[in-house]
């Protein structure tokens, strides 16, 4: 039986100081920011250091959530004469869910440092997004991610009337720098336009995204989460695309078929704001949380996001989108630039094939959202 | 260490190490680049992609700029911007820079000086494999296991710290059975961790088995003798899949790729063939087999005494790509009693003998080749010193040898290293002339071999330590010479 502690009555804003969240918001954002950068320079100027921009953002932000994290713990744990706060325990020191990912996350991004340089060293510099070293990266990057969701859902579920709108607002921004992570690490599966028309474009985002918008959707008090949290990805990675135009770019390393002027930006934003839309419907109107309820969304999610896709990569692929807006039709200085960019990929034996692959997505997104309904309906109940 | 095994090392060696030339991967050029002589030694990667070191020494005053930049052979693609090259603080006179090598195979590098006299370029060869595997060094793998550890014992922390108290409100504390079931949930994240790493492990070991498979071979070659036509005549035969395949697109499909590119002329010859007896090195053989099917090359087998041979077969494909075949062969006494009255080809010449003790080594025709050696050791990864002069009473001058002053072989005891040298350096001449036919008119020149002269000087730095034979070949008179010469190489700095 739980028993109440003697100082029960501190207030959780005694504390847990408010910025260390915002620092925390400030670094995952400055993660997603700095990967997606990072994609757009390799793919751009090609060679880079320790010290290229997008690493120095990445370290920067990994190093503000694990500081301000750290603060956070040694002020819960010794502040106040080592009074329990809002903290879970942790080898003798106290501090927030979240903080403790974010810590865990920042480590593991550290240790991916010399790993990586061995991985180089023993493999050759990078031709791929995924390797085993920025596995482990990634690993600590969504820790991270998740941590600053935790933190802030944290937050939400113990706050007043008065302060809930914000914080709710501020975990749908934490779940949007999630999936706007997500799909990143998908990008050369399940991003670019020629993608669209097979079957495999389908698995792999039923693969991830209906368990973090249901799980992001359960416990937000915003009356549309999954769509605000979607429709903030697109935001993010629209942002990017036009910055990331502006800025003057040129290859340095041989050989360039695409000879680039501009850092090229990340494809146009899944449309994911749809499937969302229609997440957060279901989850107002479903009165049972089980598998029925994890089928109806898993299926909603897969046929929406063909109905949305397939019609929209035919635009993305046209001359129509080939401006500053779309951003399409730009590809690395190491392209031989051929029909190929205007055509489908991965297009193997006809309608049956991709049918039982369209299944096959649904049967995952019924797995994944199931699987989101389990975590946020946890995630609802996290007060520390 | 008994003879079987300590071949068995060296051949190991020979495929741990190889690069496009045996265990000798750095690029050496001495020569011009336009009004400029300069000395350029290029470090390829190890792996690649990877970043190589070009250094560069020009031998006048007056250069302003220095610049390098690489491309691939076909140069199809727009370089990138030039590299500038930098005064190298360690060394005197040498300027470095780094150039990222990101296609395997055939490159080349591009170098280019500026100043008082104008500008010259020259292009240098750059043949870039990935030629070994990288172990794990104690002291990384410790730290990396150490803060696997730390890390996935945060992780079952975290796991029990969430389901123990996440959701309890401040300041109230767990009860009993929440803490046996933190406990629980701990330890069945045990199994998800382990199922998450297991399958990372086999993600990393199946990058490793395609690494592995992606490791540079050379084109095997089996090495024998034909006795048919009455006399002893020297096969090599490529037998390598992809070699005898090389037209057949339907088998290459889904097969490691290779440069399987025709091979072209180096000094008007095919295939530069080294015939070196193992153990005492009392014989050595430079040949120049024929082919007319690019797969079979056949030559007349000089008069050598029987014994083991190591055979170093020279190519040079049509994309610029060197390479080292190597073959052992073995020559018995009924064997070595058929040789022909006369070689096939003209240019081929043998050695018997001792290497010299001296540094000083007497030639067939009366001559003396002496080594002008530094007083100091030999040490791996540093510029050699290679530099022999020709004394004689004779007023006679050395004339050209295969369009080259001279040539040289370089041979580790174990066979593990190989290379053939010419006053130019290790890169070869057909190999640079196919890259500048590729380029744009004046982006790269090529100036022709410099004449003969009594001093020959061979740019190259021994790349392991241990016990070498270095032999030294020129025309005199029309006749071919050729000298043995032993060295001791140290422990260096090198890579």
């Amino acid at each position: 039986m739980a028993t109440l502690s003697a100082d029960s009555s501190v207030h959780p804003r005694d504390a847990e100081a408010g910025w260390p969240l915002y620092a925390v918001l400030f670094a995952s954002i400055g993660i997603v920011v700095g990967l997606i950068w990072d994609i757009s320079w390799h793919r751009s100027i090609g060679r880079d250091t320790f010290w290229s921009p997008p690493h120095v953002l990445e370290q920067v932000a990994a190093m503000v959530a694990g500081l301000s994290c750290g603060w956070l713990v040694l002020r819960q744990t010794f502040a106040r004469g080592g009074k329990p706060g809002t903290g879970v325990h942790f080898w003798g020191f106290r501090g927030p869910l979240g903080a403790w990912l974010c810590i865990w996350g920042a480590l593991m991004m550290v240790t991916s440092a010399p790993f990586d340089n061995w991985w180089h060293n023993a493999y050759g510099l990078d031709v791929k997004i995924m390797s085993p070293p920025h596995a482990v990266l990634a690993w600590g990057m969504l820790a991270i991610e998740v941590g600053a969701m935790l933190m802030a859902v944290a937050r939400q579920n113990r706050a007043t009337p008065r302060e809930q709108r914000r914080l709710s607002l501020l975990y749908a921004v934490s779940a949007a720098i999630f999936l706007t992570m997500h799909a990143t690490v998908l990008m050369e599966y399940a991003a670019f336009p020629n993608h669209m028309h097979s079957a495999l474009f389908y698995e792999v985002t039923a693969l991830g995204m209906p368990l973090i918008l249901v799980a992001t959707a359960l416990p937000s008090r915003l009356r549309w989460p999954a769509t605000t949290a979607a429709g903030l990805y697109m935001l993010i990675v629209l942002l990017l695309i036009w910055a990331l135009q502006l800025a003057p770019a040129t290859a340095r390393l041989a050989p360039i078929y695409n000879p680039v002027t501009r850092l090229v930006p990340p494809p146009f934003p899944l449309l994911l704001i749809v499937p969302a839309f229609v997440i957060d419907l279901l989850l107002h109107r479903a009165t049972t949380r089980g598998w029925g309820l994890a089928a109806g969304l898993g299926a909603s999610f897969v046929l929406l996001m063909l109905a949305t896709h397939w019609w929209w990569s035919q635009f993305l692929l046209s001359p129509g989108a080939r401006n500053y807006v779309f951003g399409a039709d730009q590809w690395d200085y190491s392209a031989r630039l051929d029909a190929w960019r205007y055509q489908y990929w991965n297009l193997a034996g006809g309608s049956a094939p991709f049918l039982r692959g369209i299944a096959i997505a649904i049967l995952f997104a019924t797995a994944t959202s199931r699987l989101g309904l389990w975590v946020g309906g946890g995630m609802a109940r996290v007060l520390r | 260490m008994t003879r079987p095994l300590r071949r068995g090392l060296g051949l190991a060696l020979l495929v741990l190490c190889c690069s496009a030339h045996i265990g000798s991967p750095d690029a050496w050029y001495q020569g011009p680049a336009g009004p400029y002589d300069v000395l350029i030694r290029v470090q390829p990667p190890l792996v690649v992609p990877g970043i190589a070191a070009v250094e560069v020494m020009p031998a006048h005053a007056g250069v302003t700029r220095i610049t390098a930049v690489i491309n691939r052979f076909d140069a199809g693609a727009t370089p990138p911007p030039p590299d500038v090259a930098l005064p190298l603080r360690d060394r005197p006179g040498w300027y470095g820079t780094r150039l990222w090598v990101m296609t395997t195979g055939s490159n080349s590098v591009t170098v280019t000086l500026e100043g008082t006299a104008g500008s010259g370029s020259v292009v240098v060869p750059l043949s870039a494999v990935a030629g070994r595997r990288l172990g794990f060094a104690r002291g990384l793998a410790g730290l990396l296991l150490a803060a696997g550890l730390v890390l996935a014992a945060g992780w079952f922390t975290i796991i029990g710290a969430a389901v123990r108290e996440s959701v309890l409100p401040p300041g109230e504390e767990p009860d009993a059975t929440r803490r046996r079931r933190a406990r629980w949930v701990m330890l069945r994240s045990v199994l998800v961790l382990g199922a998450v790493l297991t399958a990372w492990t086999l993600w990393w070991r199946a990058e490793d088995r395609r690494f592995a498979r992606g490791l540079y071979r050379p084109l095997a070659l089996r090495a024998g003798i034909d006795t048919t036509a009455g006399i002893s005549r020297l096969t090599l035969t490529i037998t390598d899949s992809a070699w005898i395949h090389r037209h057949d697109a339907a088998w290459q499909r889904g097969r490691r790729p290779r440069d399987a590119s025709e091979l072209v002329e180096d000094h008007g010859k095919l295939m530069h063939l080294f015939l070196v007896a193992e153990g005492t090195r009392s014989a050595f053989a430079h040949l120049h087999p024929g082919s007319t099917d690019m797969v079979t090359f056949v030559a007349t087998l000089p008069p050598l005494p029987p014994g083991r041979y190591a055979a170093f077969a020279d190519v040079v494909h049509a994309s610029g790509f060197t390479e080292t075949l190597t073959a052992t062969l073995q020559l018995d006494s009924a064997l070595t009693r058929r040789v022909a009255a006369t070689p096939t080809d003209p240019d081929d010449s043998w050695w018997t003998g001792e290497p010299a003790r001296a540094l000083s080594a007497r030639l067939e025709d009366g001559s003396r080749l002496e080594w002008l050696r530094p007083a100091a050791p030999l040490i791996a990864g540093e510029e050699a010193g290679l530099r022999f002069v020709l004394r004689s009473s004779e007023p006679k001058a050395p004339e050209l040898y295969l369009g080259m002053a001279g040539h040289a072989a370089v041979v580790r005891d174990d066979d593990s290293v190989f290379i053939h040298l010419h006053p130019l350096g290790t890169i070869s001449l057909a190999a640079q002339t196919q890259l500048l036919a590729r380029l744009p008119a004046g982006r790269g020149h090529s100036m022709g071999p410099r004449g003969p002269a009594d001093t020959l000087s061979f740019p190259y730095a021994f790349s392991r330590p241990g016990n070498y034979t270095v032999w030294v070949q020129l025309r005199r008179g029309g006749r071919i010479l050729t000298a043995g010469f032993p060295a001791t190489v140290e422990t260096g700095a090198g890579r």
